[in-house]
């Protein structure tokens, strides 16, 4: 989960990073008095807030309204602003750059700096590959004070300012442990010219599967790029709550036709290569695995087929190893189906195999037979992605019938 | 030959209590695996399937010295401390199923698993499977014999499904196994690809492996270089599915936990090219696999 500016600044704060004074406001009238020199930040997900004309530095009152006038309400890479953040502007002497991530070629933590900051991290790295120091963190002793003195120095830091760096980048290491961070990065880290050291802006990213630990952290749902939709809300209550197997955690609205409920994760995005390969247009991407019970897969199911435009829907997995497909096909899928109003009427194809396929199956045709719905049964003979043509064909067949183009 | 799974391995399940440990330990047992313990703290002194259940592994171990792997089937919060008290207690292969692990927890046990020489595969792995010798953890739920045979090929996959998927596929083209492996797709893996193929290097019976990658992290990037540099000398199939996720806007995970493209990094097609620069044979689609190692197993 990526956090907004102020948000990741509030855990730097609460140990010991140091972040300039500020405070967040979310319409003009919260605004009161902002004395200059002062730094007026859209709060986005989405970086190159910069670049975009996101982040101005005001001298007075006039300026600052102005600034928080143009920045309320616009859109930022899909996203709408609704929060703004007041900073105090600082006398700016150096900016570095500072970012603890995982890294998978180590897998561990990694520490990052540059002496150059403020910019682009990947740019820099491209022109100038040395500049930037890395020092992986072995989590059987974690971050050694003279770990970080030792990749300050490579980098060019002496004196007084490497243990005042060292003692800050420290602090970082403690908000990503702390909070089971994914990331930490503090880009520009500011010197001024009264020489102390401030995060003047923070990306900081948590791990979601490690939130049942910080119960204590309050904040809202986020989508970066865009607001998410009911149906993504929705999707995403279904694992709330209920930890037997993975339902709905990914569900992503598309424009197409074709509703997708797909199984396992690596499965659901083959069947997602080969739809775009065939030419299909999804009106979703979800996957449902880990053998969870039926009503996880009849909410979800609810959910991908409650849409007006559908003209076909692809119910589609691999040979699982331990889902019963008896249970996620019958007291699932099919009891969310015989829910949907009105009562779907375009051609539907099942691929499927693993644990009780073949009862499974059975049941599924005598409910097609005696209910009449228009099902496509493939078990594990045919392949995956074949059935992705044969369902593209059904669903030409079933617009051309319907006078649809 | 086979990797990791051999007719030496002695198996105890941590977590057997629970709903999938015990369904697990029963499969591992049914298809040959010699399966002796069970580790759930609080219920030792139980039975499950007949296998004795202990309160912890250092007990496990007094009364069967010869345990050498363990599958991990306990909620994610109680992973990272079942993982350590395992490889403390000398256990050598450590198969971790639970899903959701926190990375933080994931990076702490690979790392005390380097350091004590331990082998981990997973998290969210749905386990190893050598065929005619046995198997650790789900892979292939109670009947593994409809889709895995013995052979010659080696299948990586970070997917559980596809693991199965497509050593069936093998199947249907008279190839089978040596040694299939559900990997997990999380963004810190205990054991990558790299790490198996090295084993498989070394397999005589091996003769060419298939491995399933998707879009997100560097994994695959390793075993494309692996290749390159000539430490692995077998041929190598890949399948690197995500193309699709590279046409949405903005980093969306979908599916595994691993799958996310961040920025240049971790696209489909940059994984595809580099294996392809290396040496591999590419499969477009999983229908293509058994084509592609048919010139080889």
């Amino acid at each position: 989960m990526k956090l907004y500016e102020h948000e990741g600044k509030q855990l730097l704060k609460s140990v010991g990073v140091p972040v300039p004074d500020g405070r967040v406001i979310g319409n003009m009238a919260e605004l009161g008095a902002a004395e200059g020199p002062v730094v007026v930040k859209a709060q986005a997900l989405a970086g190159k807030r910069g670049k975009a004309g996101l982040i101005s530095l005001c001298r007075d009152q006039a300026e600052a309204e102005a600034a928080v006038k143009r920045v309320l309400g616009a859109e930022h890479q899909g996203e709408k602003i609704v929060k703004v953040l007041l900073e105090q502007g600082l006398r700016i002497k150096e900016e570095h750059y500072a970012c603890i991530t995982y890294d998978t070629l180590t897998r561990s933590p990694l520490l990052i700096f540059c002496l150059q900051g403020g910019m682009d991290i990947e740019e820099v790295k491209a022109q100038n590959p040395g500049k930037v120091l890395t020092q992986p963190i072995d989590l059987n002793f974690g971050l050694q004070p003279w770990q970080v003195r030792q990749t300050l120095n490579q980098a060019g830091v002496s004196g007084m300012k490497l243990i005042k760096l060292a003692e800050f980048i420290t602090r970082m290491w403690a908000c990503f442990q702390k909070y089971d961070c994914r990331t930490v990065e503090v880009n520009p880290l500011v010197e001024t010219e009264e020489g102390d050291l401030f995060a003047c802006d923070a990306k900081v990213v948590l791990d979601e599967d490690a939130l049942y630990r910080h119960q204590d952290l309050e904040f809202p749902p986020r989508s970066p790029g865009r607001k998410q939709t009911e149906k993504e809300l929705q999707a995403k209550e279904i694992d709330k709550n209920d930890h037997r197997g993975s339902v709905g955690s990914t569900y992503i609205d598309l424009p197409g036709d074709i509703g997708i409920l797909a199984s396992g994760g690596g499965a659901s995005i083959v069947i997602m290569d080969a739809m775009l390969e065939a030419g299909g247009k999804p009106a979703n991407f979800t996957e449902y695995s880990g053998n969870p019970p039926g009503e996880k897969v009849e909410k979800l199911t609810k959910i991908v087929m409650d849409k007006p435009d559908l003209n076909g829907c692809w119910v589609v997995g691999g040979t699982a190893n331990f889902t019963d497909i008896y249970v996620t096909l019958i007291d699932g899928f099919l009891k969310g189906l015989r829910q949907i109003k009105p009562k779907p009427d375009y051609p539907i194809v099942i691929r499927r195999g693993g644990p009780r396929d073949e009862e499974a199956f059975k049941a599924l045709r005598e409910a097609a037979a005696k209910e009449g719905w228009d099902f496509h049964i493939y078990g594990r003979e045919t392949s995956m992605t074949s059935t992705a043509k044969i369902l593209i064909d059904l669903v030409n067949v079933y617009k051309k019938k319907k006078g649809l183009k | 030959m086979a990797i990791l799974v051999t007719e030496k391995t002695v198996a105890c399940v941590q977590g057997i209590t629970g709903k999938e440990g015990s369904k697990a330990a029963k499969q591992m047992r049914d298809y040959g695996t010699k399966v002796v313990a069970g580790v759930t703290p609080g219920k030792g002194g139980e039975l499950v399937e007949g296998i004795p259940v202990y309160d912890t592994m250092e007990q496990a171990r007094r009364e069967h010295p010869q345990i050498n792997a363990t599958s991990i089937y306990v909620p994610p919060a109680g992973v990272k401390d079942a993982a350590f008290e395992a490889i403390a207690n000398g256990v050598s292969l450590v198969h971790i199923f639970s899903e959701k692990v926190p990375i933080m927890d994931a990076a702490a046990l690979y790392h005390f698993a380097r350091l004590k020489g331990a082998r981990v595969v997973g998290p969210s792995s749905i386990g190893i499977l050598s065929p005619g010798k046995g198997k650790m953890g789900s892979i292939g739920g109670s009947n593994p014999a409809e889709t895995f045979q013995k052979g010659h090929v080696g299948v990586i996959s970070k997917s559980g499904g596809m693991v199965r998927e497509l050593s069936w596929l093998l199947m249907k083209a008279g190839l089978g196994n040596t040694t299939a492996i559900g990997m997990g797709g999380d963004i810190i893996a205990g054991s990558t690809y790299t790490d198996y193929m090295e084993l498989f290097e070394k397999d005589p019976e091996t003769k060419a492996v298939v491995i399933f990658g998707e879009h997100g992290g560097t994994y695959e990037q390793q075993a494309a270089q692996m290749l390159k540099a000539k430490r692995f000398t077998k041929p190598l199939i890949a399948l690197v599915a995500g193309k699709f996720a590279g046409t949405l806007p903005g980093s969306v995970q979908l599916g595994h936990a691993g799958a996310i493209i961040e920025g240049k990094w971790g696209t489909t097609e940059s994984k595809i090219e580099e294996l392809k620069n290396a040496g591999a044979h590419i499969a477009k689609i999983p229908d293509d696999i058994s084509d592609l190692v048919k010139k080889f197993a």
